[in-house]
């Protein structure tokens, strides 16, 4: 019926074209309606379509290493990977869990000599910024008596406050002095 | 409980109280939401932990039981993230003070330190405003954290490439109670929750029937 209806059209179109929607039209027919032509064989039924390699592979002891950009691919493709998103229930169960949970400290005590809490296992932070500080002074005190680096004399050194002399213990010793009074924790002799 | 203005014209202003008679507690702002009015781009975030301790109950009849003191305090905006704060806040909840300011003295992360200077400023706030005799008589009745604006940033990458990364802000609130905090509760033994289960299915009885 298109056949008749296409030889219908043609006057006004070009005969090229005409010729051109012909031959497509017979191409499209053919297709879909196999049987209609006579001249063919029967309609055939669905094949199987394999596809095989476009090249014959070799024996089995051919060269094992040329394989080696497949391998790297296949390695992705077996990585771990998840399967499912995790639902925020089984994200709180494992974010809740008591293992995760901050311990509760049992060995916090008070400091005796300053009443601040201190660790059992580690000296008192106050006491020991407190010693830093007084260290720090003494030690500039030292850095001016030498006046540079590498002039640490050989002999020990006493630390002497206000009002203090030294006694004949602290006969060839370097002696530090501090102008304060003496604090209480640092004992002399 | 109703809302008695007691003659203040601007309710909002920090200074004024509201008292609550002995009837509903009334949201005093007229009911037209403003949010849904485009104004701009950001909007009020709500802020009514602050407004807790506006709250004024009516003086207590002779025999009542002494109203513990309660005092609400937060810090908004913490540059520290929300899911971390949260197990510092889960660490002093139910804690006394003294108790919850030692954990967080020796603990090494960084929410730690905020944590306890809030606590600080909130024991200094009972002992001058809400009227609290003693400030170790103080527990932690509620502790939270929360999920404050997030603020997104390019992270460069190599070979050009780029992501988006989030600064992660939360806040922390918090409420003392004056008083020696509440005794833990045991953990449900099995006898207990045989009883319970026994109890469930005595309960069951017939419906729609005679």
């Amino acid at each position: 019926i298109m056949a008749a209806l296409l030889l219908l059209l043609p006057p006004l179109p070009l005969p090229r074209l005409r010729g051109v929607l012909q031959r497509c039209w017979g191409r499209v027919q053919r297709r879909l309606f196999p049987g209609l032509s006579g001249n063919l064989s029967p309609p055939w039924g669905p094949a199987l379509a394999v596809q095989a390699p476009a090249f014959i592979p070799e024996p089995v002891s051919g060269t094992q290493e040329s394989a080696e950009a497949p391998s790297i691919f296949d390695s992705i493709f077996w990585m771990a990977v998840p399967k499912k998103r995790r639902t925020i229930e089984v994200n709180r169960c494992r974010r809740r869990h008591p293992n995760k949970l901050i311990k509760v400290k049992r060995n916090i005590d008070v400091c005796p000599e300053c009443g601040n809490l201190k660790q059992k296992h580690v000296l008192c932070g106050y006491c020991y910024a407190k010693v830093k500080a007084e260290t720090r002074l003494i030690r500039m005190e030292m850095g001016k008596k030498e006046g540079g680096p590498f002039n640490a004399p050989t002999v020990e050194t006493v630390v002497l406050y206000d009002g203090e002399k030294p006694t004949e213990k602290d006969e060839g010793k370097r002696i530090i002095e501090r102008a304060r009074k003496r604090l209480s924790w640092f004992v002399q002799d | 409980f109703q809302v008695n203005w007691a003659g203040t014209k601007n309710s909002w202003c920090s200074a004024a109280k509201i008292v609550i008679l002995p009837c509903r507690w009334l949201a005093a702002r007229s009911l037209f939401p403003l949010s849904c009015l485009p104004m701009s781009t950001s909007i009020e975030k709500p802020r009514k932990w602050e407004k807790k301790n506006r709250i004024v109950y009516p003086p207590q009849l002779p025999g009542e039981p002494r109203r513990p003191a309660e005092i609400y305090h937060c810090r908004r905006e913490i540059k520290y993230s929300n899911q971390k704060m949260w197990y510092l806040a889960k660490l002093i909840k139910g804690m006394s003070i003294d108790q919850a300011l030692a954990q967080l003295e020796f603990n090494d992360k960084k929410g730690a330190k905020v944590i306890k200077e809030v606590l600080l400023e909130a024991q200094e706030l009972a002992v001058r405003k809400h009227n609290v005799e003693f400030k170790s008589n103080l527990h932690i009745a509620e502790s939270m954290s929360g999920r404050g604006r997030y603020t997104k940033r390019i992270r460069y990458h190599g070979k050009g490439m780029f992501g988006v990364m989030k600064i992660v802000r939360c806040h922390y609130f918090v409420k003392l109670v004056e008083g020696p905090p509440p005794p833990p509760e045991p953990p449900k033994t099995g006898f207990d929750q045989a009883k319970e289960y026994v109890q469930q299915l005595r309960n069951r009885t017939l419906v729609h029937t005679l």
